[in-house]
């Protein structure tokens, strides 16, 4: 093929057609391609090949094709989709229905005679041991490969929605939370009232017991030292009893207002650390409750982002074809010049044969041309999307 | 004397029966472990013995103050007893003097029983109904915060997985970028808050009831502690009622001395306390004048 090249760049005329024609092998680079051989300069004048090149060279902007940008980002895409299956796989399973071989026993069926002894209760029914097929359903783990990659938006939706329901009901929660510390706070002051209550009045008992002791001190000795045939002996012995027993009430009630004191004082600080920590436990509702409101923001967002890849997988896919397709195309018009080329350096004189290949020919070349502006089309259509992929993919 | 008032007291106090009293502080304590276990553990029927535990406290709201007033009047009517030998003749000086005086500590010895009576029967009231409160408030309490702290186990269970955080999805775009930021944000602070706590809604569901939980150890405790004391002063004054009534009716002797003086030193340790208790919270009292 070298030789043949360099062959033609030797030779002058026709120069325009074997330019298009190096400018279509140059273009398809790295394709195998049935080159046409050299057309020999003595070609037969009948016939020439028309004139006209088969597209301006200019309108197409990309001259040279790489696919090899291209490839790239579908091999990215292609890790990234197959990292995205493994994770459904990994966390989706698949349930099957498996028949299931079960042992079970079935009244042996009777004829005649045993029939109607075994139905009069004179003969046993005997029983035999059969296998029965149940359906079981089975979870299995899935393969990567059947996962589609629309799941994976379906499963941030559902893990969204109920990471969403959830907070919900933790916000609910949180609020409710809140009122038991705000009733907690509640109790406290009343608890610190009913003790500020039970002070004063513990202080109040206490003056009282005061001067009950100052008159029981006064009257015992009194008493002591009478004589109990004294004629009023009777009467302070009855004033003794009566103030000892009003003191010891009154002694009473302090011990009294003093223990509550210390139950209440005892309770209210249980109850202050209890409402800390509930507190405590309602701040960090909170936070989570904002955390999942954001995390389930970015996570929506993510399924945007998810959205775009499936785009771009299918988009280049879509690109990909087109472009093999057109490839493909350009392919079977170099052989059809390839052909007409040999044809025409064989240096086959006028002949029916030459003249059904000349024609089929003719024909093959009318598709091309056909087809040469939908080609066109297609490539800046192609090239747009592969823009607009590309913009997408930042 | 008159013999009646004697006779009715002796029918008062033997009437005096704290034993149901006491039986029903000890259902009111075991009763209400069994409603705090119910509380902590759901599996267990809770409403049943809510019930059983309400019937017990109005049963016990109102036997105390019967008891009480019954107390109360006793006392009121032993104030009045004298000294008086009934029936018997004049005994020799010293012998009339040592039953007067046997006869006033027997009386002492009774009144100050029946005041102790009195206190703890009232403490033991205080402490139910402040008790009750209380447990009432953390009940009320305990469903939501249930609810609250299975659906924080729920969500922390769920950041500890964290499905969606491993995998960075390394885009240029803002929306990925901010979901990396949340999810970053949100790893950072449960670095932070992990080493505060251990993290598990379990033991905060613990530790909320953890103090409220000692101290209504401590409620039942002395609960049982008073019940005892109740049971104990109710035999001694028997006794010591006994002992007087034998003493008015059939006179002095060497014996009732010996019990009497018996009795007494039992109850001195009483006495010493509630003294020493009252001087303390006195002595403590003008502080708490300043301070509160």
């Amino acid at each position: 093929m070298p030789d043949r090249d360099t062959a033609r760049a030797r030779t002058p005329e026709p120069a325009d057609d074997d330019k298009t024609i190096d400018d279509l092998l140059e273009a398809s680079a790295g394709k195998k391609m049935t080159a046409g051989p050299t057309p020999d300069a003595a070609a037969p004048q009948s016939y020439r090949p028309p004139s006209v090149r088969y597209y301006e060279a200019d309108e197409i902007k990309s001259r040279t094709f790489n696919a090899e940008k291209l490839q790239h980002i579908v091999d990215e895409i292609k890790i990234i989709e197959d990292g995205i299956k493994n994770i459904i796989a990994a966390r989706t399973t698949k349930i099957i229905e498996e028949e299931v071989p079960v042992e079970k026993k079935r009244a042996v069926r009777t004829v005649g005679l045993d029939k109607l002894l075994v139905r009069l209760g004179l003969k046993q029914q005997e029983y035999e041991d059969y296998t029965d097929y149940e359906i079981v359903k089975k979870e299995i783990p899935r393969d990567p490969d059947d996962v589609l990659i629309t799941e994976f938006r379906v499963m941030i939706e559902n893990y969204l929605g109920s990471l969403q329901g959830l907070n919900e009901g933790l916000r609910d929660t949180v609020y409710e939370v809140d009122g038991i510390v705000k009733n907690l706070t509640e109790v406290s002051d009343t608890f610190t009232d009913q003790i500020h209550g039970d002070r004063r009045a513990y202080r109040s008992q206490v003056a009282h017991s005061r001067e009950l002791e100052a008159q029981v001190e006064e009257i015992v000795p009194l008493h002591e030292s009478m004589s109990p045939l004294h004629d009023r002996y009777a009467e302070v012995e009855k004033q003794r009893d009566h103030l000892e027993m009003a003191l010891r009430e009154s002694q009473g009630m302090e011990l009294k207002y003093k223990t509550n004191i210390d139950m209440g004082v005892k309770y209210q600080a249980a109850l202050k650390s209890y409402r800390a920590l509930i507190n405590d436990f309602k701040e960090r509702g909170d936070i989570h409750v904002n955390m999942v409101d954001k995390f389930a923001q970015g996570a929506s967002h993510m399924k945007i982002a998810v959205d775009n890849v499936s785009q771009i997988c299918s988009g280049v896919a879509r690109v990909t074809q087109s472009m093999v397709m057109i490839v493909e195309s350009i392919d079977d018009g170099n052989r059809v010049l390839g052909r007409y080329a040999s044809l025409v350096g064989d240096q086959i004189s006028a002949s029916p044969q030459w003249e059904m290949e000349y024609n089929a020919l003719k024909e093959a070349e009318e598709v091309y041309k056909k087809n040469d502006n939908l080609r066109l089309e297609q490539i800046q259509e192609n090239r747009k999307e592969i823009e607009k992929l590309l913009k997408i993919s930042e | 004397m008159d013999p009646s008032l004697l006779n009715d007291i002796s029918r008062r106090i033997r009437k005096l029966d704290t034993r149901r009293l006491t039986g029903r502080i000890s259902r009111y304590v075991h009763l209400s472990a069994a409603a705090d276990e119910s509380l902590r553990r759901p599996d267990l029927d809770g409403g049943r013995v809510m019930d059983q535990l309400e019937a017990c406290c109005w049963e016990l709201f109102g036997e105390i103050p019967l008891l009480i007033k019954s107390v109360t009047e006793i006392r009121e009517q032993m104030v009045d007893l004298h000294h008086e030998e009934n029936g018997k003749k004049i005994a020799p000086p010293e012998i009339g003097e040592a039953s007067r005086r046997c006869f006033d500590g027997l009386k002492r010895h009774g009144m100050e029983l029946l005041a102790h009576l009195a206190d703890e029967i009232g403490i033991v009231q205080e402490t139910l109904r402040q008790g009750e409160k209380v447990r009432r408030i953390v009940s009320d309490h305990t469903d939501p915060m249930k609810r609250s702290a299975t659906l924080l186990d729920i969500l922390l269970e769920r950041f500890a997985h964290r499905p969606t955080v491993a995998y960075r999805v390394g885009g240029e775009s803002p929306d990925v970028r901010q979901l990396e930021y949340a999810v970053e944000g949100m790893e950072n602070w449960e670095a932070a808050a992990d080493s505060e706590d251990d993290g598990s809604a379990e033991s905060l569901r613990v530790a909320t009831l953890s103090p409220y939980g000692r101290v209504i150890q401590s409620m039942w405790e002395e609960l049982e502690q008073r019940g005892r004391k109740i049971a104990h002063a109710d035999a001694e004054l028997k006794e010591g009622w006994r002992l007087l009534h034998r003493l008015s009716a059939k006179g002095y002797s060497h014996k009732i001395r010996q019990k009497a003086e018996k009795l007494s030193f039992q109850h001195e340790a009483r006495r010493r306390a509630f003294r020493k208790f009252i001087r303390e919270s006195r002595a403590a009292a003008p502080d708490r004048r300043r301070a509160g």
